[in-house]
């Protein structure tokens, strides 16, 4: 809609002229000028100016529905088929699936099953309807090389083989009807598509692109595996060279800038595509690890002493424990919708809802299984879930820079 | 305001300023005394039209000068710049004639003087997940609540700029709304007064589930340039719903964020859109509640703190404004840090399926 021709629209044909005469030509240029512009460059009065902008508004504005249409209409026949993680805590608590038109991120450790959860929906997504998948294209944008194939075939031809002996077993229930066709899993393999970008440049570009490949092959899935990758590497070098040069935070601090630049246009881009396709997208983000010491940590939380009100404190892992945070900062969290945790405590590793609109916070245990990641039912939660840093904020790899911890290690 | 104002700073077009000015009117003063419109119009050798637009300038003509903002055209009666003006008197018993919006959480309501003020701009920012989302849900639902429990029983617009409406929580929130409703009505009921309860149940005061959710309209904004066409539209928007007691802009900073780099032109856009917001607040009595992200900022020396995004100009757009933030105890936390009457203050409050709840300490 921003980019709407001011040829297009339902103006006065002088008046219509006048305006791409004056090199306005979208509504965007348009709506971008206040009353008192339009007035200087077009010679109108007050109230013309004000009609002109009135009626350009009233043109763009999208239409409106209401929430009662919306929940009809998803429960109505035309709805997206929904994309289940096959985790029946995650699915229940996620109620429509892995949302479609917004970014759902993972965040957790290196090993700790990040990966796997992708390509376990990439399995889900790829399987025909029979085997209970939803039959349609992936795109897997794999950065930092992680992607398997013979992974991922191991996941199909166990999800089908469970498809067909629940079937042997009579169970109606589960998969759709139809048979099993022989070459179901090979289907699926060629269904999914891989890009490994090399480079932030070509992974911004790729992500431009992005539309044309969905739409291309039927995808019904987008995997970013992982965003942070790349920035990481490449900017986060030039931040240890200023650091060895004496000029300490300010030098980090505007590398960062320059990184938060580049992600914020990745993460536009990522979102529009995933909007207007109603497409969900996944994005694997790394932690990092916040290297607090002494008793009263020092940066963050006396720095935030200053915010208005009482600041929100950005650690409330305190301590000298190195508590964990998402990595990429604050902007690109906003542009998040939904947050994924995976943690490990000991031998056993738990997914936690840290931020949806669906729901509140749910924790649930999983293993990871021929199928990809499995549910485990298990009432008895370890308590340290429940106090860690990452139930609460998201905190910002920026604290790095106020400690000298950092520097010093 | 002076009737010595001189023309040059009339917001005028170019060719009209510059035809008054050739003919010798400097200052509004002369224009009043050109004899009207008509005489205006052949002293100045412009259209009688032309003229009348000016003298409606002044206030001459009679109208708002307000165009855009403006709830109607031109209305009867000659005023000076000073249309408009309203006792204190007068505010204060508009003020009270309006039950705020509630969030259903005692300590939140207690810290806001009752609840989110109808009739003014509140901002609420926060960290991702913090709650913003949720509490823009719980509102538009309470709006709704009705006038016999004293509340606004208004309709809802309700923004969403980040994608981030899910009208399934929404039903869960509403289901708790309709539940405490009717929970309420009982115990009035169980008092002696069953009339709440009797509406209920006859229908005469809607409240349930399906009602909660036709009342809420909804705008998923894409861009930047759409999200500054409905802010223009919004009047328009009101005037056409009247029932409308509460709009919610979540996030209004989201686009602006993303997708300009020109910061000067950003300021500019979000000041113009500020003023469009407090008008329409004051003009159609209605909540505006707005939800904005929070930036990092670097201090001098090193460190940071997490600060409102949108700049320091922005700061002006609400009049009350509260940042929600986790605390050192795990909780919800929300802070009122500007306010034009309430004192500053912070309390807990909690996320529930039901909704925005007290926080019930363990």
């Amino acid at each position: 809609m921003a980019t709407r021709q001011v040829s297009r629209l339902t103006l006065a044909p002088q008046l219509r002229d006048h305006l791409t005469a004056n090199n306005l030509t979208t509504a965007r240029d348009v709506l971008f000028c206040g009353p008192l512009d339009l007035m200087e460059l077009l010679g109108l009065t007050w109230q013309q100016a004000n009609a002109l902008l009135a009626d350009v508004s009233a043109q763009t504005t999208p239409p409106f529905t209401t929430a009662w249409e919306l929940l009809t209409e998803a429960n109505g026949p035309s709805a997206a088929p929904l994309l289940r993680t096959g985790l029946p805590t995650l699915d229940s608590a996620l109620r429509r699936g892995v949302p479609a038109g917004s970014i759902t991120e993972l965040v957790g450790p290196g090993g700790v099953g990040k990966s796997q959860f992708c390509h376990s929906m990439a399995a889900a997504v790829s399987l025909p309807a029979e085997c209970g998948g939803l039959g349609a294209g992936v795109v897997y944008i794999d950065t930092e090389r992680k992607f398997s194939a013979a992974r991922l075939q191991e996941m199909l031809n166990a999800r089908i083989a469970a498809a067909q002996a629940a079937r042997a077993e009579g169970h109606r229930a589960l998969p759709g009807p139809g048979p099993i066709a022989a070459g179901a899993a090979a289907q699926a393999m060629q269904r999914v598509v891989v890009l490994s970008p090399a480079s932030t440049e070509e992974l911004s570009r790729q992500i431009e692109l992005l539309p044309d490949v969905v739409l291309r092959h039927h995808a019904r899935l987008v995997v970013v595996d992982s965003i942070a990758a790349l920035a990481r590497t490449e900017y986060g070098n030039a931040g240890d060279r200023d650091r060895g040069g004496g000029g300490g935070a300010s030098g980090l601090a505007g590398n960062i800038m320059d990184r938060q630049q580049v992600l914020g246009r990745i993460a536009a881009q990522l979102k529009a595509a995933a909007e207007s396709l109603a497409l969900p997208v996944l994005v694997v983000n790394q932690v990092t690890t916040r290297i607090s010491r002494g008793p009263q940590p020092p940066g963050p939380g006396a720095a935030s002493g200053q915010a208005p009100g009482p600041g929100p404190a950005p650690g409330s892992g305190g301590g000298g424990d190195g508590s964990l945070g998402a990595a990429l900062g604050l902007k690109w969290a906003h542009c998040v919708n939904t947050r994924l945790v995976l943690q490990r405590v000991g031998e056993r590793r738990f997914l936690k809802v840290a931020k949806s609109p669906a729901c509140a916070a749910v924790i649930l245990e999983y293993v990871i299984g021929p199928t990809g990641l499995q549910q485990v039912d298990n009432a008895d939660l370890p308590e340290v879930l429940y106090g860690n840093a990452l139930a609460a904020p998201i905190l910002n790899e920026l604290d790095y820079g106020a400690n000298d911890a950092w520097a010093a290690g | 305001m002076s009737r010595r104002q001189e023309v040059v700073s009339l917001p005028l077009p170019p060719h009209l300023r510059n035809r008054l000015l050739e003919a010798g009117f400097t200052h509004t003063g002369d224009l009043e005394r050109a004899g009207g419109a008509l005489g205006l119009a052949k002293e100045v050798g412009i259209t009688p039209a032309e003229a009348h637009d000016v003298l409606q300038l002044l206030g001459l003509g009679a109208g708002t000068g307000r165009g855009a903002a403006g709830p109607a055209g031109p209305g009867a009666g000659a005023a000076g710049w000073g249309t408009g003006a309203v006792s204190a008197a007068e505010l204060l018993a508009e003020a009270e004639a309006r039950p705020p919006v509630v969030t259903l959480c005692r300590e939140l309501d207690g810290l806001l003087g009752g609840g989110v003020a109808v009739g003014g701009v509140t901002e609420f920012c926060g960290e991702p997940g913090v709650g913003k989302t949720q509490l823009g849900l719980q509102l538009s639902v309470s709006a709704q609540l009705p006038a016999a429990l004293n509340g606004p029983q208004g309709q809802v617009v309700y923004v969403d700029t980040e994608g981030s409406f899910m009208v399934e929580r929404c039903v869960d929130i509403a289901e708790g709304a309709v539940r405490h409703v009717r929970a309420l009505a009982e115990a009035q009921a169980a008092q002696g007064r069953p009339q709440l309860a009797d509406a209920l149940r006859s229908g005469a005061v809607p409240y349930d589930v399906e009602g909660l959710l036709r009342g809420i309209h909804y705008f998923r904004i894409h861009d930047v340039t759409e999200q500054l066409a409905l802010v223009t539209s919004l009047p328009r928007f009101l005037q056409l719903y009247p029932q409308v007691r509460l709009v919610v802009f979540d996030s209004i900073t989201f686009h602006f964020r993303q997708d300009m780099s020109d910061m000067a032109q950003r300021t500019r856009l979000v000041t113009a859109m500020a003023q469009q917001l407090i008008s329409a607040a004051q003009t159609y009595g209605v909540a505006v509640v707005l939800m904005n992200q929070v930036t990092t900022k670097f201090l001098e020396g090193g460190g940071t703190k997490m600060v409102p995004a949108l700049g320091e100009s922005w700061g002006h757009a609400a009049s009350t404004r509260v940042m929600l933030y986790w605390g050192q105890d795990h909780e919800r936390h929300a802070a009122l840090f500007k306010s034009p009457c309430l004192p500053p203050g912070d309390v807990a409050y909690a996320v529930t399926t039901d909704g925005i709840r007290s926080l019930r300490r363990r």
